[in-house]
């Protein structure tokens, strides 16, 4: 019997592979007519058509006449805009589990660089793949080209960017090694662990590489009388930055950090991208004094939905202030923008399926509609200095647009259709589930016990879910601390899989988890996501039915 | 003509300097004034112009824009300064090594922490943001004045204060190192290994580096860069201060035969509650001492301990300050100072100095700050009864001349607030309440192997 089975799984497998090969596009040409095309943010549209070849627009405008060879698309008075350019982003890096436990060193102060988190040579050849789920939800969000960094410590790697064709990185390459990535994340109890021990370490390492350059420049020269420099791949791997060929890309989310990798770029000379930036208002004037651009994470504070009613007189303040807090966040990009300053957004925390949502809510709450659509395109272009062939809808650039139902950022805009370097990627448009009918009826609803395999930890819990209508309601507790309660949110059903968030509060501090839960009768599978910490194997099973 | 850019040029480096931090104007008019250095002058005016103390009087006159605040009936003191904490900061430990003299808090100030403005409400207008007691050579410190309300964290630091670094004694290095990792120091011997040995490499370092820079077309490589020997070799040409967390009485003296022996001779002992036992020597070598008023009993090498430390110590002649190391106890280090007058019997003069003029001798700041006198930063604070009084509450406290604490201010100051967090969390204290030794923060975790 297992046999069997072994043998079905090794025909599926290679069934899909054999479906993913090559099959050949009918055209590499395609026409879209009857669109309403912004080629550039912030720029009335003009009602036209768009032509592509081979990857390339070969034109834009009123009254144009398709090839004869071309696929002809009518838009129907859909909108075409440039496609979406992720500035910063780990999208294709597979999340290898952070290994928690501590290192074996001989001298926590003297840690191998691959432990202390310092790999800055590391380029993000053999970890991208794009195969990788993110790219597809980055590409279905509607973004065609992705600077990707690795994930890590100190010093990760240098960043490449990418075209999000979904291709092997050979063929999906457009700069590679373009920048280095930095984090004031620190060793787990090796040096350096903590912010002052990044900070000595950039010191050190950028001192010593310049040394090392010019001793290295000076040996060419003439060799007499000198020996060879003794490097290492870290130090060397400084070159190009110490020379400002490639800058730095900082994960800086407050203001404290920006101010800090300010003092690091004064004190060592290298040019800085300051990133992923999520409460930065106060450092905005710091960082325009300094003219530097900015990148704003679109990974946004959560509303806090504590009714006024409930509370106290003084929770009442504490609550306006939080919410004036959660404001300054919201609105730092405008603020940013009065000021001249030049920014992006950074994708580091985000999900894909966030992102548009995220945007929306920083429109309604007073970002120009057409900055934001420049800091997803031609600024976040401008800053990968990559304007000359993407960015915007012009002869001659790469044929990366999105079409969509309605004007972007409009409510109830459903993403149609992408083109990745002219390929086209077609979505199906979801609608909302109306009957559970149409998903197999999922029948969950009851008291689950779950266990999350946290090696050392397992921690296990109950997990009650109800549908109200048609939607599913959970509410989890730990056993670990069963009074509090945790209400799931984002709650998205695709067949008898449940995707979710929930809040951890802990010291003061809340953490977002993301669930992927997948059922099958009373039992169910699937993962458990702790941002900074890894992900986790979740089993449970149903133990009683609702009441 | 030459000369007259250059000058020029100079003068406008330092203007530059200058105007980077906030300064203001102010009159504290008709009150108790206790300068510290020149006895207390009754109803008498103190006016700061630009930052700076520009006149001590009675019925100063002054332009009529500047701010008046009416102190009659009040106390004037120069704003308190503690030589050991560890507020306004986002770091204190770097715990993986028994020599951290790279790392720096000055790379860590948190201008937003609220503390800072909890130790305003205490009429501390500097302290001393140590690094804290893991390592046996800690990190460099930062002299911090309390500007509630900068922004950037430059803004916080006390420009041109001279570098401060902390040493650690006894268990607290132990544990971390030896207990966690298993490397020297395991024991009280391996700590003064630890200066030594760090010394003794900083000597040659120099000397590399020295031959390196007379002539650096001759050389065959370039020295290897190296912060931590960057740091002790300042330390050795006397460029920086030492302040050592200390307890038993055969360190202290321990760590004098080492300096002394690498001719070191800045040097103020922390905590230091045995000091007593060794106040003639600690005179004798110029050391200074940093105490706690009462506190001790918090692990095993602090048994031995007396609230009559600071008195001996002064007796003694030994510049003596007490300090917080606490969030919590920075909020009243004018009790603290008041202590020595019911344990050890110090004038009202000699108690007030223990947290005014004497720390600021031992950050080397004392030409600036720690008294009111003419010509000095404008650090103000003002009590509604003597400072030494139990019923003193400060009223208003004064930084560059701008009043960064009214006690008339809005209940919640708050700068910056996680938008995510509870709204609870005001009200918690988190790491700042007394009981946890702050010194060691960030370096619980490395007291066990696993």
């Amino acid at each position: 019997m297992r046999r069997i089975t072994m043998s079905l799984l090794i025909i599926m497998v290679s069934i899909s592979i054999w479906s993913q090969s090559d099959i050949p596009e009918v055209t590499n040409k395609y026409f879209i007519k009857n669109a309403y095309i912004t080629t550039k943010a912030g720029q009335a549209p003009i009602f036209g058509s768009i032509s592509m070849d081979d990857g390339l627009i070969t034109n834009v405008g009123q009254s144009l006449t398709p090839e004869y060879d071309a696929m002809i698309i009518d838009a129907d008075s859909s909108y075409v805009y440039p496609a979406f350019i992720a500035t910063l982003s780990h999208i294709g890096i597979k999340s290898k589990d952070d290994n928690n436990d501590r290192p074996k060193v001989d001298r926590p102060g003297y840690p191998p660089n691959d432990v202390a988190g310092i790999t800055p040579e590391q380029s993000i050849e053999g970890i991208f793949d794009g195969d990788e789920t993110s790219v597809k939800a980055y590409r279905e969000a509607g973004f065609a080209v992705a600077h990707v960094v690795p994930k890590g410590r100190m010093l990760p790697g240098k960043g490449s960017v990418v075209s999000l064709t979904g291709e092997s990185l050979a063929n999906s390459i457009i700069q590679k090694d373009m920048s280095l990535y930095a984090q004031f994340r620190g060793g787990n109890r090796v040096f350096p662990a903590t912010t002052i021990g990044v900070m000595a370490k950039w010191r050190e390492l950028y001192k010593n590489a310049e040394l090392s350059m010019a001793h290295q420049s000076a040996y060419k020269l003439n060799p007499v009388n000198k020996k060879r420099a003794q490097t290492d791949q870290a130090t060397e791997a400084l070159y190009p930055v110490i020379k400002k060929d490639i800058p730095v890309f900082f994960k800086t989310n407050s203001s404290l950090d920006i101010s800090r990798a300010i003092r690091l770029q004064k004190d060592l000379g290298f040019e800085l991208y300051p990133s992923e930036v999520k409460r930065g208002s106060k450092g905005l004037s710091m960082v325009k004094k300094n003219n530097l651009p900015l990148l704003f994470s679109l990974d946004l504070p959560k509303k806090d939905d504590s009714k006024e009613e409930d509370l106290s007189d003084e929770s009442k303040q504490l609550l306006a202030k939080k919410k004036e807090s959660r404001m300054a966040s919201l609105d730092q990009m405008t603020k940013f923008a009065e000021m001249n300053g030049e920014f992006a957004f950074s994708f580091l925390d985000v999900k894909a399926k966030n992102v548009m949502e995220n945007v929306k809510i920083l429109v309604e709450n007073g970002l120009d509609s057409d900055q934001a659509l420049s800091a997803l395109t031609i600024d976040a272009a401008k800053a990968l200095r990559i304007e000359k062939i993407t960015g915007s809808l012009e002869r001659g650039k790469l044929a990366n647009m999105i079409m969509l139902s309605d004007t972007i950022f409009t409510e109830g805009a459903k993403m149609k259709m992408i083109f990745v370097d002219g390929k086209k990627h077609e979505l199906k448009v979801k609608e909302k589930k109306k009957s559970s009918a149409d998903n197999g009826d999922l029948d969950i609803a009851g008291k689950w016990k779950y266990a999350i395999e946290i090696p050392g930890m397992e921690p296990t819990g109950t997990m009650i879910i109800t549908k109200q209508g048609d939607q599913f309601e959970i509410v989890l507790t730990s056993d670990q601390e069963p009074d509090q309660e945790m209400q799931a949110t984002d709650i998205e059903q695709d067949a008898n899989s449940l995707s979710f968030d929930f809040q951890i509060k802990t010291q003061g501090m809340s953490i977002t988890v993301g669930n992927e839960l997948t059922f099958d009768g009373d039992t169910m599978e699937g993962n458990v996501s702790i941002p900074d910490f890894g992900s986790f194997p979740i089993t449970g099973e149903k133990v009683s039915n609702p009441e | 003509m030459k000369k007259i850019q250059y000058i020029a040029f100079i003068l406008f480096l330092s203007l530059s300097s200058i105007s980077g931090q906030e300064t203001g104007d102010i009159l504290i008019t008709n009150g108790t004034v206790i300068t510290i250095t020149n006895g207390v002058l009754e109803e008498t005016d103190v006016l700061i112009r630009s930052g700076k103390i520009s006149q001590i009087g009675k019925n100063i006159s002054a332009p009529t824009d500047i701010r008046r605040v009416d102190a009659t009936g009040q106390y004037v003191m120069p704003g308190i300064i503690d030589a050991h904490s560890h507020i306004g900061i986002d770091v204190v430990n770097e715990a993986t090594d028994p020599n951290t003299s790279n790392v720096f808090t000055g790379d860590a100030i948190n201008p937003f922490s609220i503390s800072i403005y909890r130790a305003l409400a205490g009429g501390v207008t500097t302290s001393h943001a140590m690094h804290g007691s893991a390592n046996a050579v800690g990190g460099q410190c930062e002299t911090i004045k309390h500007r509630w309300g900068a922004i950037d964290p430059e803004d916080m630091k006390m420009k041109d204060a001279p570098r401060t670094i902390k040493f650690a004694l006894g268990e607290n290095p132990m544990r971390v190192h030896g207990e966690g990792n298993s490397i020297v120091p395991r024991t009280r011997m391996g700590v003064e290994q630890i200066f030594r040995e760090g010394f003794g490499k900083a000597q040659v370092y120099m000397e590399q580096w020295d031959n390196y820079k007379r002539n650096p077309g001759a050389a065959k490589t370039p020295p290897k860069y190296d912060l931590k020997m960057e740091t002790m070799a300042d330390i050795l040409k006397g460029e920086i201060i030492v302040h050592c967390h200390s307890y038993r009485a055969d360190e202290i003296l321990m760590l004098i035969n080492v300096l002394n022996d690498y001719g070191v001779d800045k040097i103020c002992f922390q905590h230091v509650n045995e000091g007593f036992k060794v106040a003639p020597e600690l005179a004798d070598y110029g050391a200074m001492a940093s105490v706690f008023a009462d506190w001790w009993a918090y692990k095993f090498e602090v048994y031995y301990s007396t609230a009559y430390n600071a008195a001996i110590l002064t007796e003694n002649g030994v510049t003596t300050s007490i300090n917080s190391d606490s969030g919590e106890l920075i909020r009243h280090l004018y009790h603290e100072a008041a202590k020595t007058q019911r344990y050890g019997g110090l004038s009202d003069n000699e108690a007030l100095r223990l947290i005014t003029i004497n720390p600021a001798v031992q950050l080397g700041i004392d030409d600036r700050v720690g008294s009111i006198e003419k010509g000095k930063e404008g650090d103000i604070a003002i009590f509604n009864k003597h400072p030494l009084s139990i019923y003193a509450i400060p009223q208003m406290t004064i930084v560059d001349g701008i009043v960064r604490f009214d006690i008339n201010d809005e209940d919640d100051m708050r700068m910056d607030i996680d938008p995510e967090s509870d709204i609870s969390t005001y009200i918690h204290y988190s790491s700042d309440h007394h009981e946890a030794d702050r010194c060691m923060q960030d370096a619980f975790e490395y007291f066990t192997k696993d």
